[in-house]
């Protein structure tokens, strides 16, 4: 590269100005910084739901926060701090700094990155506008079955946590796959894999492992014990398993079963019944023929 | 494991010191297959995988080792006695098979010697826990675990539930009483009759009013035709400690406003209020008293 290429280079990869330009940004160093001043964000209210219980807890018999106040707040902190803070500022780091590191322009797909980061945004506000409902996540950020079935926790909430999560899983699914590929193909030259920062090689095993371990999840973490799992996002679950078992009795039946057999096995679900696509997102489904 | 623990951070520690020690570019073997910088390979491929893996599996056999001896497994000899809890959304349930004992919030238990406890849950992932007397054990539904407890000494220790199980988990606690065997005996005999009959003409009124009420469909109380399988057994509710496992101190003043107002007391939990007259009330806190 010449020095006399520099300035068209520079106008081919200027920013527009503007509002619009604003939004549509696809700047790995601005994303990066969105993400990280989003989690930050989303950092300083967990904060504040970690002063909330702690204030309830500093006496006894204290009331500022009701019970189910309290479950949602503490549910809220937990996966806030997870996932909504820990999780994209690792993201916002690896933005801003992989490609830097390695010499690489921007990421491999910078409209994918611009959308994990919009989704992500989503994601977040669409849990929080749980908690301004009253109808934040409510059985703590592991969201165990039972608890978390429709038997024990039939309102929204749980709905909140699984499509939150969905959402979520999307973005950092995208923006693994949008790592691996950069540190893959945009090394500068000379630059062999063994050669990249320590950083970098961080950031590839943690985009290995999410690429590996998230898509299948959503519904696996929606509701996170592997045993005794029909129901955990309500609805969604509810509509899942009665479309698995044919009927709103059985359905609604295995749905209640906390032991741990909750539905019948996928075996004995009658083939015509069973969802073909809609079925990767249901649970009752999904583990039967994962495991 | 301390001293493993010890050896690995000396070794790390030792390694960082000659790399900062090492004079700076004495050694700076060029990058590339072969040659000096094999050694380097070598070195870091059994440092870093192969000590870690024999060091890691080494220090966790010697854990399981550790936890299987000083946890307590099932089974054994030495246990006198087996309790059944099951953890029920906000309460326990406690069963003593051999006695034919049936109580709620409470378990008595010899001192000196062990029992077993088979920790069950009716409902969603409980744990319970006497930190004075033993490690946490989950109750999971459709599981059967097991833990022994032994108190060196006679006393009252508290218990509680350690798995977030909804709106009251905080206030899902139990009392384990630790007695002399004697005392312990005489319990379990007073426990295992059925209720005593009514005697004066309150008490009687006060066991219609339970009777005719909605109270029968969750409570049992042996020798009536109260039986439901809901809340707590109710046979010997007048020897307990507390009420609503261990929200309030068992006393009449308390027993009264947790039945006319179960929400205020516990919100959440699953027993109505119940609108009773005043002499209703005391006929029934009459005949409850009884209940010994």
């Amino acid at each position: 590269m010449t020095v006399v290429d520099a300035p068209r280079l520079r106008r081919s990869w200027a920013e527009p100005a503007g509002l619009v330009a604003w939004f549509a940004t696809v700047d790995h160093k601005r994303i990066g910084t969105r993400y990280m001043a989003t989690a930050l964000v989303f950092f300083f209210l967990g904060g504040l739901e970690a002063a909330a219980l702690r204030a309830q807890l500093a006496r006894p018999e204290e009331r500022l926060l009701s019970p189910e106040a309290y479950d949602q707040l503490f549910s809220m902190h937990g996966l806030t701090m997870i996932f909504l803070f820990a999780t994209p500022m690792l993201s916002g780091f690896g933005n801003y700094f992989v490609p830097l590191q390695i010499g690489a322009r921007d990421m491999a797909f910078p409209k994918l990155n611009a959308l994990g980061y919009w989704i992500f945004l989503g994601a977040g506000l669409f849990m929080y506008s749980g908690l301004v409902l009253g109808k934040a996540p409510n059985a703590g950020w592991f969201n165990y079955v039972p608890l978390s079935a429709e038997q024990f926790d039939s309102g929204p909430n749980i709905d909140f946590y699984g499509l939150g999560l969905i959402f979520l899983g999307i973005s950092t699914t995208a923006g693994a796959i949008n790592f691996i590929v950069t540190i893959a193909k945009l090394r500068a030259p000379g630059m062999s894999i063994n050669r990249i920062p320590l950083f970098c090689w961080a950031v590839l095993g943690t985009s290995l492992a999410i690429v590996f371990a998230i898509p299948h999840s959503p519904p696996r973490r929606a509701c996170s014990s592997s045993t005794a799992c029909s129901a955990s996002v309500s609805s969604t679950s509810r509509a899942a398993a009665i479309r698995c078992c044919g009927s709103t009795s059985s359905g609604s039946s295995a749905t209640r079963t906390s032991t741990s057999s909750s539905c019948p096995r996928s075996g004995s679900c009658p083939r015509s019944s069973r969802p073909s696509r809609a079925g990767r997102w249901s649970r009752t489904r999904g583990w039967r023929s994962r495991r | 494991m301390l001293v493993g623990s010890a050896v690995v951070f000396a070794v790390v520690l030792a390694l960082v010191v000659v790399v900062v020690v090492r004079r700076r570019g004495a050694a700076t073997p060029a990058d590339g297959p072969g040659g000096r910088n094999r050694g380097a390979h070598i070195f870091v491929g059994l440092a870093g995988v192969l000590v870690p893996l024999v060091v890691l599996a080494a220090l966790f056999a010697l854990t399981l080792g550790t936890v299987s001896t000083t946890s307590s497994a099932a089974g054994a000899s030495s246990s006198v006695m087996t309790i059944q809890v099951t953890g029920r959304q906000w309460f326990w349930d406690v069963e003593y098979p051999d006695h034919h004992v049936r109580t709620a919030n409470e378990i008595h238990i010899p001192v000196d010697e062990t029992v077993t406890i088979v920790a069950l849950s009716g409902d969603v992932i409980h744990s319970f826990w006497v930190p004075e007397l033993n490690r946490k054990i989950d109750m999971i539904p459709g599981q059967r675990n097991v833990i022994r407890l032994r108190a060196d000494r006679a006393g009252v220790f508290r218990g509680q539930c350690a798995e977030f199980c909804g709106l009251q988990h905080a206030h899902m606690a139990f009392t384990v009483v630790a007695e002399p065997r004697d005392t312990l005996d005489a319990w379990l005999a007073r426990e295992s009759q059925p209720a005593p009959q009514p005697q004066t003409v309150a008490e009687q009124r006060g066991q219609q009013v339970l009777l005719g009420s909605s109270c029968v469909y969750c409570h049992t109380i042996d020798g009536t035709n109260a039986s439901g399988q809901i809340g707590p057994d109710l046979t010997h509710l007048a020897s307990r400690r507390s009420i609503g496992a261990g929200v309030v101190p068992n006393t009449p003043g308390y027993l009264a406003g947790w039945i006319l107002d179960p929400q205020h007391l516990k919100p959440g939990n699953k027993m109505p209020a119940t609108a009773l007259s005043g002499p209703e009330l005391q006929d029934l806190l009459a005949y409850l008293r009884t209940l010994r």
